[in-house]
This record gives C-alpha cells, sequence and structure tokens, in this order.
C-alpha cells in the first residue's frame, strides 16, 4: 500500500484505525490525496452522511456570528440534494448508513427524482428540526427527494414538538416502510405540546416495534424559569395527557419514556411528593389515566389492555443507556452534557433550585 | 520468588537481548501468551523478529511508564465506543512519542505486532492529529504520496465531498 513511500508501510487495517480518529473535514481532505486512500477513506466519511446549511469547526461544531447566529456556508446549501448524478458520485450513496437531516429546507434542497443521491441502506436517520417546520415535504407540493431515498429501521426525532408531530406529513409514505423504531427526543416544554394522531393520517406503520420519547433538559432564562414554574401543574397534565395518547395510538408498540431532566420544569410542584423520582411519579399519573381510558373503550378485552398497561416502561437516562445499542440514537457528547446538569432527586448537588438546565431545544451546537 | 520481580529476556530483529521485568513485558499480550506457552524456562529469550532494538528500547520506555495501569481486556476493541470517539491522548504519552516520523510508524507497527492496544491507540491518534486540519496538498508533502488525480477528477471529488468541509 503506497501510503507512505520513504517511511515504513503501514497496513490497510492501520489506516483505518487512523482515519476512526478524523473529522470529517480531515477526512474529505484525506479522500482528495490519491486513488489510493481515497477507497480507503470514503467510506469513513460518508457512513454517516450530514447535510446541514452551517460552517461548522475542526471539532464539527456549528460556528455562530457576534449575535450568536449560525453561520451560513453557501457550498453547503448547494449540497442540498447532493447532487451526484454523475459517474462514480453515485456509488457513494451505497456507503451511507446514518443520516442526518438538519432543518431542511426547499430554497436549499432543490432535489427531484433524477439527480438526488440514492441512499439503500441506510439503518438510521436523524431528523433535526426547529419550531418552523423546516422540512419540507409533499404536504407543500415539494417532494424531498432525500426522503424519498431512503428506507430506515430507524429514525429519530430531534426537537420532537407539536409542528414536527404533523410529522406524519413529513416524507412520502416509503419512507416509514421499514421502520421498526422511532424516537423522539423533546424538551419539557416541546413534549407538553405534542399531540399524536397518526390516525388522522395515511400511514400504518406496521413495522414499528419500539417508540422511545427522552425527556431532555433546556436551557432556561430567567423569564422562562419563573413561567415554567407557574406553570407547572399545568404542564405537568399536558404531559402526562400526551403520553396517554401515544399509548393509545400505538396500542401495539412498545413505549419507553427516558427522562433527562425535565423534572427541573416541573418539580418545585412537587416538593412534598412521597415519589421519589419523576418517573415514578409520572408513571403512576399515566397509568392512572391510561386505565380510566381503556376502561372506556368497549373494543378490547381484559388481556389487551394489560398488555397496554405492561408494555410501557419509564426510566432514566443511566438505566437506558445501560443497554449497549442505545448507544446507537444519541451522540455521546450530548448525553454527557445532558448529564452534567442533571442529577436526580435527593443528590442535591446543585444550589438554590437549580434550574439552570442545558440545551435549548431550537438551538444546534453541533453537528453529530 | 516475588512475582513482580521476575524477568524477561526479549531479543530484537537485530539480535539484541533485553532483560525486562515480566510486569513490563506483559503490556505486550503477544509477549505475556507466548510466556504462558513457553512456561517457566529460566534464560530463555523470547525471539521479536520484528522489531528493532532502537524501537523497542523506546517501546519499554513506555510500558515501563504504564506497568502499574490495569491490562485492558483481551477483546475490548470495539466495546468502549466511547474511548475510541476521543482523540486526547495522555499528556506523558504525548511528550514520549515526540519523535520523528520515521520512528513514529515503527511505533505503531511494533505495537501493533507486540498488541499493546493502548500503545496503537496513541500512536494512530497522533498521526490523525498530524492530519488534522490540513489541505490534500499538506497532507501529501506530509507522507509523500503522489497525485494520481487528474485536475477534472479531484475537483469531482472535492464537490461530492463539499458537504463535509470545515
Amino acid at each position: 500500500m503506497p501510503f507512505v513511500q520513504s517511511s515504513p508501510i503501514l497496513p490497510v487495517e492501520l489506516l483505518h484505525q487512523i482515519l476512526s480518529y478524523a473529522s470529517r473535514g480531515t477526512l474529505a481532505s484525506v479522500c482528495r490525496t490519491s486513488k489510493t486512500l481515497h477507497r480507503i477513506a470514503s467510506p469513513f466519511l460518508w457512513k454517516h452522511l450530514i447535510l446541514g446549511p452551517w460552517k461548522v469547526d475542526e471539532d464539527g461544531k456549528v460556528m455562530r456570528d457576534d449575535k450568536n447566529k449560525e453561520i451560513l456556508d453557501k457550498n453547503k446549501e448547494d449540497c442540498g440534494a447532493i447532487m451526484s448524478s454523475r459517474g462514480e458520485g453515485r456509488t457513494k450513496g451505497n456507503l451511507v448508513e446514518t443520516f442526518s437531516l438538519y432543518h431542511h429546507s426547499f430554497d436549499w434542497c432543490q432535489s427531484n427524482d433524477q439527480m438526488t443521491l440514492r441512499m439503500p441502506n441506510v439503518h438510521t436517520l436523524h431528523l433535526y428540526l426547529n419550531d418552523k417546520d423546516q422540512i419540507h415535504d409533499d404536504y407543500d407540493g415539494h417532494r424531498c427527494g432525500l426522503l424519498r431515498a431512503v428506507q430506515p429501521k430507524i429514525i429519530v426525532w430531534h426537537n420532537a414538538c407539536i409542528n414536527v408531530l404533523d410529522c406524519w406529513t413529513i416524507g412520502p409514505k416509503r419512507l416509514y416502510e421499514e421502520t421498526q423504531t422511532f424516537f423522539f427526543i423533546s424538551t419539557g416544554h416541546q413534549a407538553e405540546k405534542c399531540r399524536f394522531y397518526p390516525r388522522l393520517y395515511r400511514y400504518d406503520f406496521t413495522t414499528l416495534e419500539d417508540i422511545y420519547w427522552l425527556f431532555k433538559p433546556r436551557i432556561l432564562d430567567s423569564q422562562a424559569k419563573s413561567e415554567s414554574f407557574v406553570r407547572g401543574s399545568f404542564a405537568l397534565q399536558n404531559f402526562i395527557r400526551n403520553i396517554v395518547q401515544l399509548a393509545i395510538e400505538f396500542h401495539q408498540t412498545r413505549i419507553t419514556f427516558v427522562n433527562s431532566g425535565v423534572i427541573r420544569s416541573f418539580h418545585k410542584d412537587w416538593k412534598d411528593e412521597p415519589y421519589k423520582t419523576f418517573e415514578q411519579r409520572v408513571a403512576r399519573d399515566v397509568k392512572k389515566e391510561l386505565e380510566r381510558q381503556l376502561k372506556q373503550s368497549r373494543h378490547r378485552s381484559k388481556e389487551k389492555k394489560k398488555q397496554r398497561l405492561d408494555s410501557i416502561h419509564f426510566m432514566d437516562l443511566d438505566e437506558f443507556m445501560a443497554k449497549e445499542e442505545r448507544w446507537r440514537y444519541l451522540d455521546a457528547r450530548q448525553v454527557r452534557k445532558w448529564k452534567k446538569v442533571f442529577s436526580p432527586f435527593g443528590t442535591g448537588h446543585e444550589s438554590g433550585g437549580g434550574a439552570d438546565v442545558v440545551d435549548d431545544g431550537d438551538q444546534v451546537d453541533q453537528l453529530l | 520468588m516475588s512475582d513482580n520481580k521476575q524477568k524477561v529476556i526479549l531479543q530484537t530483529s537485530d539480535d539484541e537481548q533485553f532483560t525486562v521485568e515480566k510486569i513490563v513485558a506483559e503490556r505486550s499480550a503477544m509477549i505475556k501468551s507466548m510466556m504462558e506457552d513457553l512456561g517457566e524456562q529460566e534464560g530463555q529469550a523470547i525471539p521479536l523478529p520484528n522489531v528493532s532494538s532502537s524501537v523497542l528500547t523506546k517501546i519499554l520506555e513506555y510500558c515501563d511508564h504504564h506497568k502499574n495501569e490495569p491490562l485492558p481486556a483481551a477483546d475490548s476493541s470495539d466495546a468502549d465506543d466511547s474511548r475510541r470517539k476521543t482523540s486526547e491522548i495522555g499528556e506523558w504519552d504525548a511528550r514520549w512519542i515526540q519523535v520523528d516520523q520515521e520512528m513514529l510508524f515503527e511505533i505503531i507497527l511494533a505495537a501493533n505486532y507486540l498488541d499493546i492496544k493502548p500503545l496503537l491507540d496513541v500512536g494512530c491518534k497522533t498521526v490523525a492529529n498530524m492530519i488534522k486540519g490540513k489541505t490534500p496538498e499538506e497532507i501529501r508533502k506530509l507522507f509523500n504520496i503522489t497525485n494520481d488525480f487528474t485536475p477534472e477528477e479531484e475537483e469531482q471529488i472535492r464537490k461530492e465531498n463539499e458537504w463535509a468541509e470545515e
């Protein structure tokens, strides 16, 4: 392998290990050095395709201007639909296993059925959304060719909130044909506003086995902090209603709720609660409400009702992450950040009501 | 006999012999398993035909410094994903591995042959850091790589990979 001509020659397996530590930008450079290295480095680069319109630094951190606004990168906008209809470029789509799409708007997608990159091997799709519906779909007449080109097993919705969970309108039916797992990640505020009415739309989700809904912490400025405490119990009711609704709509799917700090939005009301954790408290209320609603539905047998109640689980982030394969859904850096802020009840780390929480749902710090 | 004080003799490709503490030599999973296979044969040298004395001297420094740390699990290559993701190198290791490029590559090859996983990590991360943020031309120069693309081919690849640029 003529990687280096004067020094000892490194075998390909060691080049692989070196490249596994390289950032995307570095891999992109390595791909251009020679034909051999292009062949060796491309799978590392294309394994995870990330489309976002912003400038990033060497560590993948999104760059911001002095008003803290993300800086757009014209060249990246031009990549919108990854127009690779020519020559070898086409085969790059076969290498993509994970595909992350950030705020994908029609303005910079411009995809069409002829030109758009096909990605038959995508296993996991990450969709990052903001409050404005910025992933275009056939809902507004502009079909996103990229989302027509993938059939992932896992779909992760980041910043899932009400606008997003009109989500069933996003992408063509084909997108969901092989999906086994949905993963929603919301802040408490976003979760409170989620409504699930998939039956109103056109999908059956016949292959769906698992839904995870993770509640992540959120940065609260002083204004938002007081607001959330005033609304505490009301927010909690909405929250529980939405969880129950999800459980009723997807009555054949295992559902797991994972708490990673949303507790902050509510916990002032709970000072004297005998329940030690958010999970216990919410689990109790959800169970009560779900039982009530199931009682009203005449169509289901006793066993079915029991099955439904038994296939809903509540856990905290540590318990969730204890299973190896779950790292697939989440970025390790993100998880570490959540953990830093969130310490469960009773540990008393944080001072003064401790709501100075992380990660405003709408901001993007890092492209995975 | 105290286990820690036991010695092992290693013989390099240029026929030099090194007498080292067993606990130091055991940093190498390859030597460790060889010793287990050979049993207690006093005075028997273990041949290392792929390692020169200058490289072994350097590597033994590393092994000696880390001799009291727990050995990595036998099959931990992919298990600990978080370890692999970070490209950080310990302070002592970073200073220790400040060598010329030829030596660096020799160290990596020897670490691979001797099966010293943490050392292989340090070596590979060091190379990754050397190319970090570099342009294709700078990388070619660094490793003496010949550009066999036509300008059109290179431009095509640049455009394909534009999404990944920093």
